[in-house]
């Protein structure tokens, strides 16, 4: 049996109505919370803009803080999270922007690979980018216990604990590398595949 | 620019099209009904930048096919050991042994890719290849070289379930 054959019979068919709704029950849909992937998206960057103000005063407090290094750490802060929040917020627009937009099938399906791999992008960098930050803050603190305590500082031997702190550090991104790799495909690596699939499957004539 | 009266009035006389998408690419009826949700929400969105250079339908089937292929399910609900049942059903009136050769028919386009479905639905729906290929964002040419490949693929697809 053909196709076309079957065109005239299902046509048929798809004219009568199906399960329709009442106005009310259409009404109360577009008041719904969505579940798609770019409402997920939305919502964890408002919730990333959330955290980063609220901690707008603490960094607030420890630049004014008396001691030099805890100042200085916080100001590096400070300034990653200025940028992080700007870098999200144009990310926020660009999805706005999008959801308004209805283009054709292949440049909508472009338009969530693109948003899709800038977000586990963000997400991944911005896990690495913590860990140097980290690893200093540790180093900073670490250092001034020791020198300001004497019974920490007595015979303390200070390349053997550098190495041991950078080797333990060392290991412990490399697991966060794999860990963050991980994590992101298992979110939403399966489903990016399968945008790029039909993306591929769409593109060959 | 569409109130939110306007819209659901739009919306309730074409929501045929939503729901022809949904029993196409759904099997589950909790997963159609999630998706009639989202496209709902999608042409609730977009409604404010359709200023009518398409018909309302045309752009209906855009919205409700790119959220259906675009479609995110986090996990089953249920494992699908059920087989593809459309809702649509062969008239009640047609001979066995077309019913039979519908139901193959029917059995393979649930098989398709989504974008095959997409322009299977499309092409059912009597859509020219021209507009099919804007609402794809496709040429004309491909339209019409995957419809072939499509046509001759539910030829043998559908043998296996007579």
């Amino acid at each position: 049996m053909e196709l076309d054959d079957f065109k005239s019979v299902l046509r048929t068919k798809l004219e009568e109505p199906l399960q329709l709704r009442s106005p009310r029950e259409l009404e109360r849909s577009i008041h719904s919370k969505t579940n798609s992937i770019i409402g997920k998206i939305k919502r964890s960057i408002v919730f990333e803009l959330l955290i980063n103000l609220l901690f707008l005063p603490i960094a607030w407090a420890g630049i004014h803080y008396s001691l030099l290094y805890v100042r200085c750490i916080f100001i590096v802060v400070a300034i990653g999270c200025f940028l992080f929040m700007t870098y999200t917020a144009l990310f926020y627009r660009r999805i706005l922007f999008f959801e308004k937009n209805i283009p054709a099938v292949k440049e909508r399906l472009q338009q969530v690979i693109d948003l899709l791999q800038r977000f586990t992008r963000l997400y991944f960098r911005f896990t690495m980018w913590v860990l140097p930050l980290v690893f200093l803050l540790g180093l900073v603190t670490g250092y001034r216990d020791i020198i300001t305590r004497p019974e920490l500082a007595h015979g303390f031997r200070w390349v053997r604990g550098f190495l041991f702190y950078a080797l333990f550090f060392a290991g412990w991104s490399v697991m966060m590398y794999f860990f963050a790799k991980w994590y992101i495909k298992r979110l939403y690596g399966n489903y990016l595949e399968q945008l790029k699939a039909s993306l591929k499957d769409l593109e060959n004539g | 620019m569409y109130s939110e009266q306007e819209f659901i009035q739009a919306i309730g006389s074409h929501q045929g099209v939503i729901h022809k998408v949904c029993n196409l690419y759904q099997r589950e009826p909790a997963d159609r009904e999630d998706l009639f949700q989202e496209i709902m929400l999608s042409a609730w969105k977009g409604i404010r930048r359709f200023k009518g250079e398409s018909k309302f339908s045309t752009w209906l089937y855009k919205v409700a096919l790119n959220t259906a292929i675009t479609f995110y399910r986090k996990e089953r609900r249920q494992p699908a050991t059920t087989e593809w049942t459309p809702a649509l059903s062969p008239p009640e009136n047609s001979p066995d042994s077309m019913q039979e050769e519908v139901n193959a028919l029917y059995r393979a386009i649930g098989e398709l890719s989504g974008i095959d479905k997409a322009l299977v639905m499309l092409y059912l729906e009597e859509y020219s290849y021209a507009e099919i290929g804007d609402i794809m964002g496709i040429s004309i040419n491909n339209v019409a070289v995957k419809m072939n490949r499509i046509k001759t693929k539910l030829r043998d697809s559908s043998k296996k379930y007579l």
